[in-house]
């Protein structure tokens, strides 16, 4: 049993110290998830509390078989689609089923102009980053985030999210490619 | 080999591509600039991403996150006790009530609902102006209130809901005794002896 299972096992049986440690190791990743999926820092830890208070109240629904972060990270997607509901922003469902071209990088020659992500310093570059984020589909931002901010597997990814590694993979890249196309068009 | 595609190229990022595809791949990309600065550029890209900074986050986060939990947890705890304790405050009341006025329990529901339609009017107006004083203290009070609810909230996360009932189950029992003991030292004597 590793050390996540072992902790909410605890926290079933009423220690709740366990579950404090549990929120002080996923605080950080949930927080840079979801400030990166809304956009604000406050709001992004207002949400988190909420995520942990969910996440201890649903507690008993967990099944350890799965890993604790996929069924946590879930919680916290799930809160972030009902948010862009709420505020009645696009929320294009990544479950519902695309059309096969949307999931396919079309086959293209590489730019022949020099790109300016190679003349941009490193940390203007992540700020531009952080910013052109916002302009992304929150379908393809999300998977963008967990895969390079909370640094997932792709396979945890598609287990959150139940879809097939390949579609996700593709939509990571999807995500990329329409980043890196921001990024050369702002600058 | 003619430029690849995008997929391959950000396959070939992610290490994915089989040892053959790699180095056609890698031969392409020594002979064509074009390629070599557009894998280039998504490398940069990724590696920038991959190295966003965290978000700041308070040192106490944690730690309200757990008095969050302590409060959701408290409000079915405080109905519970809420109820409990006011069917607690309503017998020793009526207990007194019995004591006091020296009536069975029936009587005495005879004799308040008398007295209630008797002086409905001036109850009512005693009953609108106690809760307009009530509401302005309540007001007054409201955030001494709050903090209050917040230091019940952080004693009775602390007593486990076992403890809790047997506290309650303890109130009642003794507010019974007392009821009896008072009922028996004010009863009539009995005078036909």
């Amino acid at each position: 049993m590793d050390d996540d299972k072992f902790l909410v096992k605890q926290t079933l049986d009423g220690d709740k110290k366990a579950f404090e440690m549990i929120v002080q190791k996923y605080q950080r990743p949930v927080v840079n998830y979801i400030g990166r999926m809304v956009g604000e820092r406050e709001l992004a830890l207002d949400f988190t509390q909420e995520v942990f208070v969910k996440a201890y109240s649903s507690l008993g629904s967990y099944r350890l078989q799965y890993k604790f972060s996929t069924w946590l990270f879930k919680i916290a997607s799930n809160y972030v689609i009902d948010h862009w509901r709420k505020k009645k922003l696009p929320t294009v469902s990544i479950d519902q089923n695309p059309n096969e071209a949307e999931d396919c990088l079309p086959i293209q020659i590489p730019d022949d102009k020099p790109s300016v992500i190679k003349k941009l310093e490193l940390q203007e570059l992540r700020s531009r980053i952080d910013r052109a984020l916002a302009r992304l589909p929150g379908s393809l931002r999300e998977l963008f985030v967990w895969r390079h901010v909370n640094g997932l597997s792709y396979e945890e990814m598609a287990e959150i999210k139940g879809l097939p590694v390949g579609t996700v993979k593709n939509r990571v890249f999807q995500a990329k490619e329409l980043l890196r196309r921001l990024l050369e068009s702002e600058a | 080999m003619n430029c690849f595609s995008l997929t391959q190229a950000y396959r070939y990022l992610e290490g994915e591509l089989t040892p053959p595809e790699r180095q056609e791949l890698e031969s392409h990309l020594a002979s064509c600039r074009m390629c070599r600065e557009a894998v280039e550029a998504r490398r940069r890209l990724t590696e920038a991403a991959s190295t966003l900074p965290d978000l700041e986050i308070p040192a106490d986060f944690s730690a309200r996150v757990m008095a969050r939990i302590a409060g959701s947890q408290f409000s079915l705890r405080a109905l519970l006790i809420s109820l409990a304790a006011g069917c607690s405050a309503i017998l020793v009341a009526l207990g007194l009530a019995m004591v006091v006025t020296r009536q069975s329990l029936p009587g005495l529901f005879v004799g308040l609902n008398q007295y209630v339609l008797r002086n409905l009017k001036t109850l009512s107006l005693t009953f609108i102006k106690f809760f307009k004083v009530f509401l302005l203290i309540f007001k007054i009070f409201s955030n001494l209130i709050e903090e209050l609810i917040g230091g019940l909230s952080v004693l009775t996360s602390l007593i486990s809901p076992q403890t809790q009932i047997l506290l309650i189950t303890l109130t009642l029992f003794l507010s019974v005794t007392l009821f009896m003991m008072l009922k028996r030292k004010f009863s009539p004597r009995d005078t036909h002896e």
